[in-house]
């Protein structure tokens, strides 16, 4: 009996309930196609996981705290561009260009957080329009022309590794801990919990939802900025494009890691398999040889069948109580 | 004329999970009538119209539904329509965006060929318009009416559907006197017209100048029925009080020491009718150790009354004072650290937070008391919610059970632990045992003695009379806003509350 309930609390951990499906993913592939399993594929695999990770990171605590992030994808262009620029056409040192980037970033965020919460305009529709207008102002700046020759320290950031792994991937894993200690140490963590929960009685519990809400779109900007940077140190070159469509791959991530699209819930772990099970199935369908129009097709029915399970779960939760 | 029955409804029982809501009513209504409907809260007359309407299927309840002479079997609202059955909310639901005749004929517009013909729309429309004497034309935004206006329309939409029967449920409350006088001469016209008018009301001074005849309720069972001139506000309010005091009231005397909190002339704007206050010039004070009762109806701006103290709601004008100290409540954080707590009326909406545990829940709004540079002191945490889980004695597995999962007597708890913890020193209560069983209500009545003999000031709203009377030291009834009367403890009895509650004042 007693056997039985902890094989089922191990199931019904929403982790492990992802985590299956994404081992799963891995072997079928390396059955298939062996180059999967090849050191080469795997610290590529590991490098998309861990730059689309940070900004997946970002957007679950948006998630959590019952709001919408879509600016993810223009912000990590326009972190990436701005750096890029800094760097290319007024010879900044790295460290300036990097701050002036990630400042960029979060003066988007900070823009989002406060209209969404002083002017009470819906989460989606204001992360839409700065997500257009992060876009406008990249093409503005970089007339559809890539900046490129930066300095080697720059570029060793996306392309360096240590112990044959790449930076980016302990740069992830750091912002990874920090996270998961942020959620469920302090007092923030707990804030956007008990806002995303039921933000009207987080207010009459005297928590200051408005400020929540601007720093969880702040954090959100600057970890994308975090992945524009390292894509752009990467590909040696900091493009007009990067990031288009981005925030798809990311929201997908984190919803499919079992972070509520309703707000109160979420786990960065979960965000971590979620955004794995993105970038390993994109890996996958190319060795497995699915046409790439198909590709697209299998992610929408995946992200509709995640939110799906949360749905139903939801639903559940709230016609069991006694 | 040759008054008959229009509608009877015969032994009408209707069971809620351990409550039995409707007990064998019945109830008759005559065309060409105006009946108010009256009653404390919760006495079932809202339950008694849902299955007039067909919002309770016939499958749920016991009785019979007879509506001119041929019985009824109402399995959804649109049956009890097509029967000759108008309702009118007193929140009405409308679409603000559309026009004033796309509204009156909503769902069953006008067509040719297939298509909404909207000219005969606009023209019907205008028809009904006149007929509630509604000054506004038919391609007019609904949004850009008054209050007033909208329920004419409100009206004109159910005249379109030719009733025989119109209930209306306090149709006045967000209306001034004049907007309801001009409503009362439609109901008159309607009547003429040999309508039955049911007309569920509070006030008791629009029941005698307009109605014919009056049946009360209380706790599920027709009271009285009587013909409006053999009715007098004496027997009426004697009708609709009289609750048993059925369950075992804790209260102690206590030391009452100095005043803690005061209020001086609170004003809230109505929600929504701009043109009146849901609360108006109302001050009162609470002394610490003191339980001060609020009494009054649905409506009358308890619940505002206290939201505003509390920064829930942003007053017109009011001032708050704290032991002889002026407080600036901007938001509800200003209230907290200032030493008020509000247990809200509504747990669900905005007392707990359903995905979070019961530990989260307790320590949500002593978050700055439980950390250290930001970061939770984790042990400290666990130390002091257990300590109130174990105190309050919380019915749940443990500390991490989320409270959705628990009952409502325990949700309750919960919140009270909640604000316990920040050692208030005025407690306000609104409804704190609504929807709670017995169990647990006595534990929270216990609660709240000891916390009055620990000198906490605790300001208790309730509907239940004998709760509001045996734990109250003094009760102060609010009537449309305004206090109508502030009784002692030995003055109080459930008719005096019931009067006051139902005066007109001002």
């Amino acid at each position: 009996m007693k056997q039985k309930s902890i094989l089922r609390k191990l199931f019904s951990s929403k982790e492990l309930g992802i985590f299956i499906p994404w081992l799963i993913i891995c072997l079928v592939t390396g059955a298939v196609n062996h180059a999967f399993f090849s050191a080469n594929n795997i610290i590529n695999l590991l490098r998309s996981i861990s730059i689309t990770l940070l900004g997946a990171i970002g957007v679950t605590f948006v998630l959590i705290s019952g709001q919408m992030e879509m600016s993810v994808g223009s912000t990590m262009g326009l972190a990436s561009l701005i750096t890029g620029m800094c760097m290319d056409r007024y010879q900044l040192p790295v460290a300036a260009a990097i701050l002036a980037g990630l400042m960029a970033a979060a003066v988007i965020g900070f823009v989002n957080g406060m209209i969404i919460s002083r002017l009470k305009i819906p989460a989606l529709i204001v992360t839409l329009g700065t997500m257009y207008i992060g876009r406008g102002a990249i093409n503005v700046i970089s007339k559809g022309v890539p900046f490129g020759g930066f300095p080697d320290s720059f570029n060793q950031l996306g392309q360096g590794t240590l112990f044959s792994i790449p930076y980016s991937v302990y740069i992830a894993f750091v912002a990874m801990i920090i996270a998961m200690v942020v959620l469920k140490y302090t007092v923030f963590g707990r804030s956007i919990m008990a806002v995303g929960g039921n933000s009207e009685t987080a207010r009459l519990s005297g928590i200051p939802i408005n400020r929540i809400t601007v720093i969880t779109y702040i954090i959100s900007a600057v970890t994308a900025g975090m992945a524009g940077i390292l894509t752009a140190s990467r590909l040696s070159s900091a493009q007009a494009n990067a990031g288009n469509g981005w925030e798809m791959t990311v929201i997908s991530a984190v919803v499919i890691g079992g972070t509520s699209m309703y707000g109160g819930s979420g786990s960065i772990v979960g965000t971590l398999i979620g955004v794995a099970i993105m970038e390993t199935l994109t890996v996958s369908m190319t060795m497995l040889r699915v046409d790439a129009y198909w590709q697209k097709i299998v992610v929408g029915v995946i992200i509709i069948f995640a939110v799906g399970v949360d749905t139903y779960r939801r639903a559940r939760a709230s016609s069991d109580k006694g | 004329m040759e008054k008959r029955a229009i509608l009877e409804m015969q032994n009408i029982t209707k069971r809620f999970p351990g409550v039995l809501a409707l007990d064998n009513v019945s109830f008759e209504a005559y065309s060409g009538e105006i009946l108010a409907l009256c009653g404390e809260n919760g006495a079932g007359k809202s339950t008694l119209m849902k299955i007039l309407s067909g919002s309770w299927p016939e499958s749920t309840y016991e009785g019979k539904i007879i509506v001119d002479g041929q019985v009824c079997h109402f399995t959804d609202t649109e049956k009890s329509e097509k029967a000759g059955i108008a309702m009118i909310y007193q929140e009405i639901s409308m679409h603000l965006d559309e026009t004033v005749a796309e509204n009156i004929y909503l769902g069953r517009w006008p067509k040719k060929r297939g298509m909404i013909d909207w000219k005969k729309m606009n023209k019907d429309a205008s028809v009904y318009i006149e007929m509630v004497g509604l000054e506004a034309d038919p391609e007019d935004v609904l949004r850009n009416l008054s209050t007033s206006q909208q329920q004419l329309v409100a009206i004109a939409r159910a005249l379109t559907k030719h009733p025989k029967i119109l209930v209306l449920d306090e149709p006045t409350s967000p209306l001034t006197l004049a907007e309801s006088d001009r409503l009362f001469r439609i109901l008159h016209n309607l009547k003429e017209q040999g309508i039955a008018c049911i007309l569920i009301t509070h006030k008791l001074t629009e029941v005698f100048a307009n109605a014919d005849r009056i049946v009360v309720m209380r706790d599920g069972k027709t009271i009285s029925v009587r013909q409006m001139r053999d009715a007098t506000e004496e027997n009426i309010v004697t009708d609709m009080v009289g609750r048993k005091i059925d369950s075992y009231y804790p209260k102690e005397k206590t030391a009452i020491g100095n005043v803690v909190l005061e209020v001086k002339h609170m004003t809230v704007t109505h929600p929504y009718a701009a043109n009146k206050k849901i609360v108006s010039d109302v001050s009162f004070s609470v002394r610490s150790g003191e339980i001060l009762g609020i009494g009054g109806l649905v409506g009358a701006g308890r619940s505002e009354l206290v939201n505003a103290v509390f920064g829930k709601i942003a007053p017109e004008e009011g001032e708050v004072w704290m032991e002889g100290k002026r407080l600036k409540i901007r938001s509800c954080s200003d209230a907290i650290r200032a030493g008020i707590a509000l247990v809200t009326e509504d747990r669900k909406t905005d007392g707990i937070v359903g995905c979070l545990g019961i530990r989260e829940n307790i320590a949500l709004a002593s978050l700055p008391q439980l950390s250290k540079y930001g970061f939770m002191k984790g042990r400290e945490e666990k130390e002091q919610t257990s300590w109130y889980f174990d105190e309050i004695s919380i019915k749940a597995p443990d500390m991490d059970t989320r409270l959705q999962q628990l009952s409502g007597g325990n949700q309750q708890k919960v919140v009270l632990s909640k604000w316990l913890m920040r050692k208030p020193r005025v407690l306000i209560m609104d409804e704190p045992t609504r929807g709670i069983d017995v169990g647990a209500k006595y534990e929270i009545y216990k609660i709240m003695v000891e916390l009055a003999k620990q000198g906490v000031a605790i300001v208790m709203i309730s509907s239940e009379l004998p709760e509001l009377i045996s734990m109250s030291d003094r009760v102060m009834v609010l009537s449309e806003g305004r206090v109508s009367g502030m009784l002692s403890r030995e003055e109080c009895t459930q008719e005096k509350i019931m009067r006051l509650a139902t005066a007109a004042v001002g």
